[in-house]
């Protein structure tokens, strides 16, 4: 009878167990959806710094160089005049608006940028493509999207052309520097607030990935990172630098305990 | 862990066999008649990884939420941890009108607990604990019944009630549920060794585990 009793002790004891693993406790993960926030609002804005040079070299095209032009980097859009700029269609539809007062190229110019058709925006918004130099802009965007607003100013060099087709990506060699401030919509997600600096440039360059595969990427640069929660000030996440890398195995991290 | 428990098991129903033996007697009547004749049955029961339909829900894909992408939300910062159970305990009783036939519930008990860490620091922020209480009407067919030896196979299904309480650091309770669920039991396979007192063990899927072990008293 004692040698069943401890028996079922033992039974008793051996039968807690785990029944699934927990789920993934990356902890670099919410640093580098703000990395990815910020540089994604990058690329944005040399997106369309892109489409800015295509029109820019279109309008000063002849018209068999038009068609040149627009085979090859734009095979799915059109290209319309209007009395202050130009504007891109898409499907009879306008994509873009370019209100200019110069060749983008000229120092001085100012291109303002406005999108036609979008839901998730709200009408407070604009960009602004200024030139300050031979294939140098300054960027400023403010821009309020239904879940998010972001305040961006970058300084941007253009280098060669680097891609065909401006549909999905920017087509150019770019040198980027200068900071953005993204704040998220209360009530939709939560009251976090991204400040990012660029500390060291970023390059948006062709790239060999390891896989064989080649295309497009930030392939380096260095991001000063802030995340808080604006409603009481305290950080998200500590402090921290992303190291941009174009193989997100080699992307780096670091926290500083103060900056 | 798993050949463990087999072996944990397969003591146990040995040692219930043994425990009769003319050798080592218990000291009160534990008569040498056969089992069988003895309609009524109480058993302690011990079951290794208790399934509920929550179990494997992944708790850190908010599919249900439409989420936008590029954005963080509060769920971000943390991952739940490993869930883990207690196992099930059970008290059972038991009455057999035929030989092969016996009806009867269990009143059985499980827990279990997840905890939720903080992902910049792995830190635990809260306690996830889950009790479930359930009452089990079962019907039980036995296809082999010799004087210590019996085969059966069992169904049942019944009422549970089932608490959550996620718990901080602190002690502070964060949120507080209850509901009522639907416990249910298959055994497919059940071995128990003895006259009177005898020891047991299931395959079975459901409420009390994958499999169980204990021991029983018939009278």
């Amino acid at each position: 009878m004692k040698r069943l009793i401890y028996i079922f002790a033992a039974l008793v004891a051996l039968s807690s167990c785990t029944i699934s693993e927990g789920g993934n406790s990356d902890q670099n993960l919410v640093a580098k959806m703000a990395a990815s926030m910020a540089i994604s609002e990058v690329q944005q804005q040399i997106h369309i710094l892109s489409y800015a040079q295509t029109i820019d070299y279109y309008s000063q095209a002849g018209d068999g160089e038009r068609e040149i032009i627009e085979d090859q980097h734009l095979p799915n859009v059109r290209l319309r005049q209007t009395d202050n700029g130009w504007k891109v269609v898409r499907n009879g539809q306008d994509l873009f608006s370019f209100v200019c007062n110069g060749a983008l190229n000229e120092e001085g110019s100012v291109w303002n940028v406005y999108l036609a058709q979008d839901t998730s925006l709200t009408n407070d918004h604009w960009w602004q493509i200024k030139c300050i130099g031979e294939n140098r802009w300054h960027l400023d965007q403010m821009i309020h999207y239904v879940e998010r607003s972001v305040n961006i100013a970058l300084d941007v060099k253009a280098g060669e052309q680097i891609q065909g087709q401006l549909q999905s990506s920017p087509i150019y060699k770019y040198e980027i520097e200068g900071e953005c401030e993204i704040t998220q919509d209360e009530v939709v997600v939560a009251p976090y607030r991204v400040k990012m600096k660029i500390i060291e440039p970023i390059v948006f360059d062709n790239y060999q990935y390891h896989s064989g595969f080649s295309g497009t990427a930030f392939t380096e640069g260095r991001l000063s990172m802030r995340v808080t929660d604006y409603k009481t000030g305290e950080a998200v996440v500590a402090p921290f630098h992303y190291w941009i890398s174009p193989e997100h195995s080699n992307v780096k991290i670091e926290y500083l305990m103060t900056e | 862990m798993k050949r463990t428990l087999l072996i944990a098991i397969a003591l146990l129903v040995g040692s219930a066999a043994s425990a009769q033996s003319a050798k080592d007697r218990p000291s009160f009547d534990f008569s040498l008649r056969n089992g069988a004749e003895h309609k009524h049955e109480v058993r302690l029961t011990v079951g290794v990884t208790p399934i509920f339909e929550d179990d494997f829900f992944v708790y850190n894909e908010p599919a249900i939420v439409e989420r936008y992408h590029n954005v963080i939300y509060p769920s971000d910062l943390t991952y739940r941890g490993a869930l883990k159970t207690s196992g099930g305990y059970a008290l059972s009783y038991m009455y057999s009108p035929l030989r092969w036939l016996s009806v009867g519930l269990y009143a059985g008990y499980v827990c279990e607990w997840q905890p939720t860490h903080l992902r910049s620091t792995q830190a635990i922020t809260s306690i996830t604990k889950e009790r479930h209480l359930m009452l089990v009407p079962t019907v039980r067919f036995t296809y082999l019944n010799r004087p210590i030896v019996r085969l059966y196979s069992s169904i049942g299904i019944g009422v549970g009630f089932c608490r959550e309480r996620i718990r901080n650091v602190d002690g502070h309770i964060e949120a507080n549920y209850s509901d009522r669920f639907c416990p249910a039991e298959v055994t497919f396979l059940g071995v128990s060794v003895g006259r009177r007192l005898f020891g047991f063990a299931e395959l079975s899927v459901g409420s009390m585990g994958c499999c169980s072990a204990g021991i029983g008293y018939k009278f």
